[in-house]
Order: C-alpha cells, then sequence, then structure tokens
C-alpha cells in the first residue's frame, strides 16, 4: 500500500484547533471514488461515497482508536488494525480508504490511501488495514 | 542631548503614531481578554473530554492486541490487505 496522501487542508486545521489528535476519533472509510487532496470534509455520498453499510461495512467506518504522542520533536499518529469481514452479499467494490476525524463537526479530512485496485469482498473474505508501525508522522 | 530635542520631526511623528495605537491596542485588549475568557471555559471541556478519553483507552492496549490478532488470522485466510508505514 502506498503512502498517505494529506489532504493538504489537514495541515490549516491542525493549526487551527479543529484536530486533537490524541482525543478525537478518527475513522476509516472504504470508498471506491477517488478522493481529491484538496477536499476539505468527509463526505460518504458523493466525494467518498461509502459501500452499503451493510454485510460487514458499518456506516462512516471503522474507528482506529488513535494515540498521538512525540519523541525527540517528532510526533506520530498511531492506531490499530482493521480488519473488515464480509457477510452475505459481499462488500465493494472499493479502492481508498479515507482518514477523518469524526469528532470535528464537519468530518474533516486527514489522509487517503489507494489501495492500487478495486476490491470487492465475498462473504467470509476480509481486507485488513494494517498500521504496521505507524499511521504517519508529523517532524 | 534628549532624542526630542535631536530628532524633533521624528520625535513628533513617533509620538503621533503611539497615540494613534494606544486607544486601537485597548479596543483589541477588550476582546482579547473576552477571547481568554472564552478559552478557560474551552479548557473546562477540554478537560472533561481528557478525562472521558482516558476512560476510552484504558483498554487500548487490549484492543491493539486484539485487533493485531484477529488481522493476522485473516491473513492467514487470504485477506486482501492494505498496509500503513
Amino acid at each position: 500500500m502506498p503512502s498517505p496522501v494529506k489532504f493538504q487542508d489537514f495541515v490549516e486545521q491542525l493549526g487551527l484547533e479543529q484536530h486533537q489528535l490524541n482525543t478525537d476519533t478518527l475513522k476509516m472509510a472504504l470508498t471506491n471514488t477517488l478522493p481529491v487532496n484538496t477536499q476539505t470534509v468527509f463526505d460518504a455520498v458523493t466525494n467518498h461515497a461509502a459501500p452499503a453499510a451493510a454485510n460487514g461495512y458499518t456506516a462512516g467506518g471503522e474507528d482506529v482508536a488513535n494515540i498521538w504522542s512525540e519523541s525527540g520533536g517528532t510526533a506520530t499518529l498511531n492506531g490499530t488494525d482493521i480488519t473488515i469481514t464480509a457477510t452475505a452479499g459481499g462488500i465493494g467494490p472499493f479502492q481508498y480508504i479515507v482518514l477523518y476525524n469524526d469528532t470535528n463537526p464537519s468530518d474533516m479530512l486527514v489522509v487517503y490511501y489507494d489501495h492500487g485496485s478495486t476490491v470487492n469482498l465475498a462473504d467470509g473474505e476480509s481486507f485488513v488495514i494494517d498500521i504496521l508501525t505507524n499511521i504517519f508522522t508529523l517532524v | 542631548m534628549h532624542n526630542r530635542d535631536k530628532y524633533p520631526e521624528i520625535w513628533a511623528a513617533k509620538e503621533a503614531a503611539e497615540a494613534e495605537l494606544a486607544p486601537l491596542l485597548a479596543e483589541r485588549k477588550v476582546h482579547t481578554d473576552a477571547m481568554a475568557d472564552v478559552q478557560v471555559s474551552i479548557a473546562k471541556l477540554k478537560g472533561k473530554k481528557e478525562a472521558l478519553n482516558g476512560e476510552a483507552m484504558k483498554d487500548f492496549n487490549r484492543i491493539s492486541e486484539l485487533r493485531e490478532t484477529i488481522a493476522r488470522m485473516a491473513k492467514a485466510m487470504g485477506a486482501k490487505t492494505a498496509s500503513g508505514q
């Protein structure tokens, strides 16, 4: 999976107290619509049209249980792995994962990922968002 | 010699600028003081949110472990994956 693509507005809103990356709830949502890095807020209907909230997919995506920390002048956003398993009827198609701030009243955007190919999950199949080391760092 | 006498024109211009600036800063201070009061209220709410976050994150380590375990099992069954950094 490629590196996260930053929504440009995120860095402005970070300085305007719109994000509290330790206590706000960040969610990862699936979409099959290519996000644009000039977008500012999450839109599950049009800009980030979501798979049906059914068959194992939760409307609005999954809480990543994020933690924000700092060491040696580098801040790190971390979270937990997310596994989405389809039930009968399946989930998809989707290709992109959008990380947004669900606590923010406008659901402001943070970053997105391009999986590189379209995914369709059949009954019993899973899609794993593996956080590995971190979500991103800020130097 | 005092600068007032050494540079009378500059001194006068400086005093005029300072005279114009003073009421503007005084007017601004009314608003910045009010903003500080709002910030106190925000700080109280932030404290409440921090406390709630402490409760929400008390099982974070176990949640993280279980999510890693589930992800590992799903991958062992051929799950499609998207890995972070």
